[in-house]
């Protein structure tokens, strides 16, 4: 499949990678919880509606990350020059730029709070929002290989 | 790249300021309780803002020089289209995320916060004092 224009393909390609990094993210956080990492989600699936959890909560991962991944997939397209690297290596950087721009800044701001307030739930925040190392680097390397596939 | 880094760090300087402005005026209260149910003495969200947002104005700079020419737009505009970038990656996805488990109240005033700072406030000085 080729798709001209570049603006479009990274539309689709960012939200099929979007669809692999929420599948990621779905995987790490079901382990995380059973490994009691998530308390309310190992209850949650110990409870007779663990189906309807797993299920719902992939169905939510696919909307939040597929769209998130959507519109970055645009971003890369807009400053695919920029980025250095090339195919994958490219589409990896970028996924480690997004990690960096949209959690990282999340995390800094909890840890931050946190040694300015001594308030330890902030430090918990900051590993939480760091945990998306896991899905950004998957959602890279996907959207490379759907990329450089449709040119 | 020493003038991104300089220009970079104004800007998010100038950012933290606003950011704080908007916590001092009370506005932020009327939607919600900052941040997540704890109150926070005001020193404390002052020197908070400047430092995070000086910091990343740093980082936001550096990659501001490197995608200069990608940016659509020239001059002030540029820096304002590059500020929204910012805001969509950096202030949109995470309060919607938060919004989506329920607590809009905390994430509305996060994604109009950071429009007025980092979109408009960061993004015009950022297009006003770097130029290749």
């Amino acid at each position: 499949m080729k798709i001209e224009n570049a603006k479009m393909r990274g539309f689709y390609t960012g939200l099929f990678a979007g669809f692999i990094g929420a599948i990621a993210v779905h995987i790490s956080l079901m382990v995380s919880a059973m490994s009691g990492f998530h308390p309310d989600y190992a209850a949650l699936l110990a409870s007779e509606r663990a189906i309807e959890f797993i299920l719902y909560q992939l169905i939510y991962e696919l909307g939040q990350v597929g769209i998130s991944g959507a519109v970055f997939g645009i971003f890369y397209s807009m400053f695919y020059e920029a980025i250095p690297g090339k195919g994958v290596k490219k589409s990896f950087i970028f996924g480690l730029i997004i990690l960096l721009f949209s959690n990282l800044w999340w995390s800094s701001y909890n840890f931050l709070l946190g040694l300015l307030t001594g308030i330890e739930k902030f430090f918990w925040y900051s590993i939480l929002w760091t945990g998306a190392v896991y899905f950004w680097p998957v959602y890279g390397i996907f959207l490379g290989i759907f990329y450089e596939r449709w040119k | 790249m020493k003038r991104a880094i300089i220009a970079g760090l104004i800007a998010g300087f100038a950012s933290g300021i606003v950011m704080f402005i908007f916590h001092i005026s009370g506005w932020w209260d009327l939607l919600s309780i900052y941040p997540l149910h704890e109150p926070i003495d005001m020193h404390i969200i002052l020197i908070f803002n400047i430092i995070q947002n000086t910091i990343w104005g740093v980082l936001f700079g550096i990659f501001f020089a490197m995608i200069y020419d990608h940016v659509p737009a020239i001059g002030v505009k540029k820096g304002l289209v590059y500020g929204l970038i910012i805001w969509i990656i950096s202030l949109i996805r995470i309060p919607v995320i938060i919004a989506m488990h329920g607590a809009y109240t905390w994430a509305i005033p996060w994604i109009i916060v950071g429009f007025f700072s980092i979109a408009i406030t960061y993004g015009l000085l950022i297009g006003y004092l770097y130029k290749k």
